[in-house]
Order: C-alpha cells, then sequence, then structure tokens
C-alpha cells in the first residue's frame, strides 16, 4: 500500500482519530538498532495504559514517540488527530512527560522552575496555578527552597508538578513509581485515579501494582506488543470523544515570548551560579597575557598586533560560551524539557543566540578595557563598536547553531572549534580589519569591512533560522 | 621540468590510492554479503528454522 | 544508512517516473532494489579519455613560453579544482533534498560527493603548491585563491569529521547536511574577504568578459582534460555511493540474521 493510500484511509475513519492516540504500525530505529518494530496502538480518552516488559523492550521509546521526542521512523502516529511528523507543535501543547530525570534547574527554586515551565506554555493565571501545583505535590513549603537541595523523592513530585502544571490531555510518565516515599506515592496514585478522567500513559517495571491502577496493560517485547489485559478490576474509562479540546487549526508555537522566557532563566541562572561570565572573562585575560608573553607586545606594536591579539582571545571565549550554552542543558537533561514545550525551535536558537552574543559582549568589554589599559593605544570608539557588536552576532549566529549539532557528539569541545573556525573565517578576517582602522593601523575606512560582516550576519541568521529545527529533531 | 614530474604522479597517484581503497571496501563487503546470504538460506533450508 | 536499510527491509514501494531520485535509483539499483555490480564501461571510457587528455596535454598543446614545461601542472590542476567544487555543489544539493525528504539516497549522494570533493581539494592543493613553487619560488603564498581554497579543505575536512563523530544514523547525516548547506554557502563570502585582504593570483583566464585570452591549441587541451575529469568525477561517484548501498545491504541482511535468531529464540 502506497503511503498515500495509507493515509486516505485514516482520513475517512473518524472514529480512528477521535481516539486520543492512534498508532498504526510505528517502528522506531536508533541508527541500526530497532527499538520499535511495527506497534499497533489506540488509547482511548480516559483510559490509564500502563506498559510493561523488561529493559530494553521500547517503552521509553513509545513514550517519546507520543511526546514527539522522537519521530517515528516508520508508521503513523496521531495524537488527538494531531499527526506528530506534521503537526508536533501542537500535539506538545497537548501532551506532558515525566521522564526518568527531572528535568528542572538546580539552581532555581521550585515556584521558579514551574513559573518557567508556565511561561513556555504559556499558561494563563500562572502565580495561582503554581501555588495548587506545589500543594497538589505537597510541596508547598518548599516553593523558595532551591531545587538542588529538594531530595529525589520530592524532585519527582515537582518534576509531576510540573507536568499537571499545563494541564495536559495527555500524560505519559515514565517509571514514576520509582525514587518515590511513601507520600510520594500517594500524590502518584491520587494522579492515576480514574476519576480524575485524565488520559495516562505509563511504565513500570511493578506488575501488581499497574494492575490494580491501570484499566489496561501492554507488554512489550523486543519492541512489539506482547501482550494486552484490559484489568478486570479497574472501572471503566469515562466516555468521552477527545475531539472536545481539539481547536479547528493546530495552535502556531509561540516565538517571542518564549524567546523572553529563555533569556531571562539563563540570566537568572547565571545570577545563582556565577560561573560562566566570571571564569570566561579570566580566561580571556589569560589569554591576552599569554600572548604578551609569546610576542612580547609593546605599546609601538599594538596598532599592528593588537585586533589580531583580541579577536583570537575573544573566539576562544566564543568557543567555551557556545559549547557551555548547549552541553550545560544537555548534561543536565534540561534541554528536553525545552523541546518538550508548545515552542517554535527557532525560539530556542534566538535564546541562546542572545544569551550567548550578550554574555561574549560582556566579557569583551572587559577584555578590550583591560588590553587599552597595558597597551595605552588611541582607538577610534565608533568602529571598535561596530566591530565587536557585528563581528559577536556573526560568531554567534554560527557558533550557537553548531553549538547546539556537536553538543550530543563525541568530543564535542574538539569538534566545535574545528565546525566553527573555518566557517567564520570572514567575520574573523572583516572583524580584525575593522578593528584595525579603529587603532589607526590601517588607512582604509571601516565601514566596508563592517558591510561585510553586517551581510554575512544577515546570511547566517536566515539560514540558521531555516535549519535549526532540523538540528534539535530526533 | 622535476616539479611537473612529481605534480602528475601526485595527481595519478592520489587518484589510484583512493580508488584503491574504496576497491578494498567494495570487495569486503561483497565478501561479507556472500557469507550472510550463504548461512541465510542455510537456516532457510535446515528443518530447524522453519517453525 | 539507517533509513535506505529501512526502504530495502519493508520493501516499501520505490516511486517510479522521472523524479531525480528515481533516476539516481535506477543508476545504482538493479530493478529489485540491491546494488548494481561497478560498472566497467564507464572505467574504460574515463581510461581512454585519460589517455586522449594526455596526448593533448604533452603532444598536442604547445610548450608554454614564459614558464616552459611545468606550466601543464595548469591542464590538471584547473580542471581538478572544477571537479572539486561540482562535488560541493553535489553535497548542497544532496543536504537539502535530504533535508527535504528524509531520503537516506539523498544523504548518501551529499556524503560521497563531500568525500570524493576533499580528495580532490587535496590534490588541487598539492598540485597548485608544486605549481606555485615553479613559478613563485615557494611552496605557498597567502594569495586568495589559495586562502579560500585552504579554507574550503578546512570545512569540508570538518563535514567527514562531524559524520564520524555523530555516527552513521539520520542524526549524523541531518548535521552533515546542514553544515553541506551552510559550508557551500560561506565558501564565496570566505573567497570575497580573502579577496579583499590580499591578491597574487593570475586573473581569471576563461571566463573572462573579453573573451579567452588562453591561445586556442591550449584551451582546446583543457577542455579535453575538463571533461576527462568530469567523467572521472561521475565515475568516481557513482562507485563511492555503490559502497554506501553495499554496506546498507550488509546491514539489512545482519539484522535480518539477528531477526530470525531472536524469534527461534522466542519460539
Amino acid at each position: 500500500m502506497s503511503p498515500a493510500a495509507e493515509l486516505a484511509i485514516l482520513e475517512t475513519e473518524p472514529l480512528a482519530a477521535a481516539n486520543m492516540v492512534v498508532g498504526r504500525r510505528l517502528s522506531k530505529r536508533y541508527g541500526r538498532v530497532a527499538a520499535l518494530r511495527q506497534v499497533d496502538i489506540e488509547i482511548a480518552p480516559g483510559e490509564r495504559v500502563a506498559l510493561l516488559g523488561p529493559n530494553g523492550a521500547g517503552k521509553t521509546t513509545l513514550l517519546r514517540l507520543l511526546s514527539t521526542l522522537a519521530r517515528p521512523t516508520a508508521g503513523q502516529l496521531l495524537v488527538q488527530g494531531y499527526d506528530a511528523r506534521r503537526q508536533a507543535g501542537a500535539i506538545r501543547g497537548l501532551v506532558s512527560l515525566v521522564g526518568h530525570r527531572p528535568f528542572l534547574y538546580d539552581e532555581l527554586t521550585a515556584a521558579e522552575n514551574l513559573r518557567f515551565r508556565g511561561r513556555l506554555h504559556g499558561v494563563t493565571d500562572l502565580p495561582i496555578r503554581v501555588g495548587a501545583m506545589l500543594g497538589l505535590v505537597g510541596l508547598a513549603e518548599r516553593a523558595n527552597q532551591p531545587t538542588g537541595t529538594l531530595s529525589r523523592g520530592q524532585q519527582q513530585r515537582l518534576a509531576i508538578a510540573q507536568a499537571l502544571l499545563t494541564d495536559p490531555a495527555l500524560l505519559l510518565l515514565d517509571e514514576p513509581d520509582t525514587g518515590l516515599d511513601a507520600s510520594g506515592r500517594a500524590v502518584l496514585e491520587q494522579l492515576l485515579d480514574p476519576a480524575s478522567g485524565r488520559t495516562i500513559v505509563f511504565s513500570t517495571h511493578d506488575r501488581e501494582w499497574a494492575q490494580r491502577v491501570a484499566s489496561r496493560t501492554i507488554t512489550l517485547r523486543d519492541g512489539r506488543v506482547a501482550g494486552e489485559i484490559t484489568t478486570p478490576g479497574a472501572r471503566p474509562a469515562p466516555a468521552g470523544t477527545g475531539r472536545e479540546h481539539l481547536p479547528a487549526r493546530p495552535p502556531r508555537p509561540a516565538l517571542v515570548a518564549p524567546i523572553g522566557a529563555i533569556v531571562a532563566r539563563e540570566l537568572l541562572s547565571e545570577y545563582r551560579r556565577r560561573d560562566t561570565l566570571v571564569s570566561l572573562v579570566v580566561f580571556s585575560l589569560l589569554v591576552l597575557l599569554v600572548f604578551d608573553f609569546a610576542f612580547d607586545v609593546r605599546t609601538a606594536d599594538v596598532p599592528l598586533l593588537g585586533p589580531g591579539l583580541l579577536w583570537v582571545t575573544f573566539i576562544f571565549a566564543g568557543v567555551l560560551a557556545f559549547n557551555r550554552s548547549f552541553s550545560q542543558e544537555e548534561d543536565r537533561g534540561t534541554l528536553t524539557g525545552l523541546l518538550l514545550a508548545p515552542v517554535d525551535r527557532a525560539a530556542i536558537y534566538l535564546g541562546k543566540l542572545l544569551v550567548s552574543s550578550i554574555s561574549l559582549l560582556l566579557v569583551e568589554a572587559v577584555t578590550t578595557a583591560v588590553f587599552a589599559g597595558f597597551f595605552n593605544p588611541r582607538v577610534q570608539p565608533l568602529p571598535l563598536i561596530g566591530a565587536l557588536l557585528l563581528g559577536t552576532l556573526g560568531f554567534a549566529a554560527v557558533g550557537t547553531l553548531f553549538a547546539a549539532m556537536s553538543a550530543n557528539t563525541r568530543a564535542r569541545e574538539v569538534l566545535l572549534p574545528v565546525l566553527l573556525f573555518p566557517v567564520s573565517v570572514p567575520v574573523l578576517i572583516a572583524a580584525v580589519q575593522a578593528t584595525a582602522t579603529a587603532f589607526g593601523a590601517s588607512a582604509s575606512a571601516a565601514h566596508p569591512w563592517l558591510g561585510l560582516i553586517a551581510s554575512y550576519d544577515a546570511i547566517f541568521l536566515a539560514v540558521s533560522f531555516a535549519v535549526f529545527d532540523f538540528v534539535l529533531e530526533e | 621540468m622535476s616539479y611537473m614530474f612529481a605534480a602528475f604522479v601526485v595527481v595519478w597517484a592520489g587518484i589510484f590510492l583512493y580508488i584503491l581503497y574504496w576497491q578494498r571496501q567494495v570487495r569486503d563487503l561483497r565478501g561479507e554479503l556472500a557469507a550472510l546470504r550463504a548461512s541465510e538460506s542455510a537456516r532457510a533450508d535446515s528443518p530447524a528454522a522453519g517453525r | 544508512m539507517a533509513a535506505s536499510l529501512q526502504e530495502r527491509t519493508e520493501r516499501a514501494p520505490r516511486d517510479e517516473g522521472r523524479s531525480p531520485g528515481a533516476v539516481m535509483d535506477r543508476l545504482l539499483l538493479q530493478p529489485n532494489g540491491l546494488p548494481k555490480p561497478p560498472s566497467r564501461l564507464w572505467a574504460w571510457i574515463t581510461a581512454v579519455l585519460m589517455v586522449a587528455s594526455l596526448y593533448m596535454i604533452f603532444i598536442y598543446a604547445p610548450i608554454e613560453r614564459t614558464q616552459g614545461i611545468p606550466q601543464k601542472i595548469f591542464y590538471f590542476h584547473v580542471p581538478l579544482a572544477w571537479d572539486a567544487y561540482l562535488a560541493f555543489f553535489f553535497t548542497l544539493v544532496g543536504s537539502i533534498a535530504y533535508l527535504k525528504t528524509g531520503r537516506a539516497r539523498w544523504d548518501v549522494l551529499a556524503h560521497s560527493a563531500a568525500e570524493i570533493g576533499v580528495v580532490l581539494t587535496s590534490l588541487v592543493l598539492i598540485t597548485g603548491s608544486i605549481w606555485g613553487k615553479t613559478i613563485w619560488g615557494t611552496w605557498w603564498t597567502w594569495d586568495a585563491r589559495l586562502t579560500s581554497t585552504l579554507v574550503m579543505w578546512f570545512i569540508y575536512v570538518a563535514y567527514l569529521m562531524l559524520r564520524s563523530a555523530v555516527g552513521e544514523n539520520d542524526r549524523g547525516a541531518r548535521y552533515a547536511a546542514i553544515l553541506g548547506i551552510v559550508g557551500f554557502i560561506d565558501v564565496p563570502i570566505v573567497h570575497m574577504s580573502v579577496t579583499w585582504w590580499r591578491t597574487l593570483h593570475p586573473q581569471p583566464t576563461v571566463l573572462n568578459p573579453a573573451g579567452p585570452t588562453l591561445p586556442g591549441s591550449m584551451l582546446a587541451a583543457l577542455m579535453v582534460t575538463l571533461v576527462t575529469m568530469t567523467i572521472l568525477f561521475f565515475y568516481l561517484l557513482r562507485e563511492r555511493m555503490l559502497i554506501e548501498h553495499l554496506r546498507a545491504e550488509v546491514h539489512a541482511l545482519t539484522d535480518r540474521a539477528l531477526e530470525q535468531q531472536l524469534s527461534e529464540v522466542d519460539a
């Protein structure tokens, strides 16, 4: 059957589309490993489905597909009628996932973490809802405590609060019962109460517990459905069509508001941790010092050597800053949280770009000031400021794109400069030349060089904007 | 004169070595493929596999 | 490659007709979907053309007056450079098509072309360097075209490094496709910025607006080598892509064998 014919059948079956989840012959491969093989799954609204099976059976993969974190390699998946391939943004607005690791920022308080998630999702009445959710999971008294100081079980409960904050139509829980104490388990069981009417899919190793709380269990083995049991004791799911919440057209993922949320979150984190900026400044000053020893720079040489020296320092510091902007989120698992939010992927790119540019510009300002103090050059401020602003933007435009790519590869520390340096040669040449005119070393004017950087900035911002979707998708 | 010859040797040797490199790969892959096909048909013929 | 494997194992219907992808498949695959054997015909055509271009270079074309015999490097240097640009153009096309369609064959095209492009660019740099030694007396000058070719070489070496760092999966293919696009756009910008910076290289001789300045016989020799090298490039590209298809075939068979073992265990 051709894909077109398959699609036509799906479109003529409104009943199937009215289900919360419809998966047809879903397959997922990671490289050469088949994690899921031709799984058919249908979940009606209000069902509480438990996924059972040994490790590596495909439970987590199935949850990742449902949450749009991963795309099916083959087959078709509809969540509330939205296609997981083409309308993933709309699905993200309906679904919440509690993963193995809670995607929480350690340095933010419990309430701040929830507020950040709420802003990404565009939740209204945010302060009230945050308070209500914290109360629901029994963390009201810990609202202003940094998340890093909470216990494992408390963090898990906070993760559940984070998932419920957006009032999801479909709640996905990946082994939610691990690491929970008795009171946490009580919160969980309350969550799984059929009276809530919420559709829930969760994975667990505890078969007995699953049969008690779920309305249906699905056992996976080797990426296939090995068995399905409708639990006899479970009350039937309340009737509903699942189409109730579905707006006529899928909502457009937001762009501007999430950028603000991401930038504000990064700045708050930096204010709490104070580790990136300070270390970058110290690093840059050290590079300056090392170059001074290496070339024995005198004041007379500064117009000739100064621009290159400064820019080499900046691109080294830049590589560290870009690397950090994604690798930190990747290592803490918080990138998953960003990917689950119904925001335009470009918002993540632009937010990161802004934060990296701001911190790099601050580092450059301090370094240039110290450089001026060391060597006393005569400087024209305008070409210098133009070169710093435009050069940093162009460098960060490409650097942020490549950092997102290299963040989850082997040897990312080496890979990023290898990718970034050759591509940013035009910025380096033009920025050094423009800076040289500022130091009076070159008779030519700065503006052709600034024009060159500006065109580079425009071209690569546009290109990165267009391709960034492909970086974050799995 | 000698420079010119050096240049030609580099070009020929370069392309030749590159072709040689992937010819080897092709040979290895084809060998692997033949072995896999043979073992597959052997399994299909044996009664134990045809459950 | 993951997705071609997918296409192969599930025997997904291959789109028939005149779409570029279908044409490419017909060039590389037999009707049953297995890779074609290497082509002897292409190899012979390439070999005969090579002999013809050697004749054109050494016997037909006159010896250049000021540079003497070393000028003959030019007849290989320029077509190699042309081939390298062509290769990276194919990488661009394959990259864009892969991001648009998600079909593995486009990734195979981009990857194969990039690898060939890096080999050819290395040869361009080496022959150019030897030529430079004879006419400028130095192995390397920081002239605009040399410098931008070197940067281009680094960009596509990074492309190959990126692929090996991510591994053989569709994420690696996507990342590589992004670099294939960004890198190709970057090359002319690099060239422009380096040209502004300094230039020493001879002005373009063939695509000169006032008409070619090269004597007719030299131009003829250049054209013959240009055609030869282009044919050679397509020969290399086809064979290189066949390797990827063979690899996918091996993967598919290995997986089938594993699958069978698994189902035997189940039973």
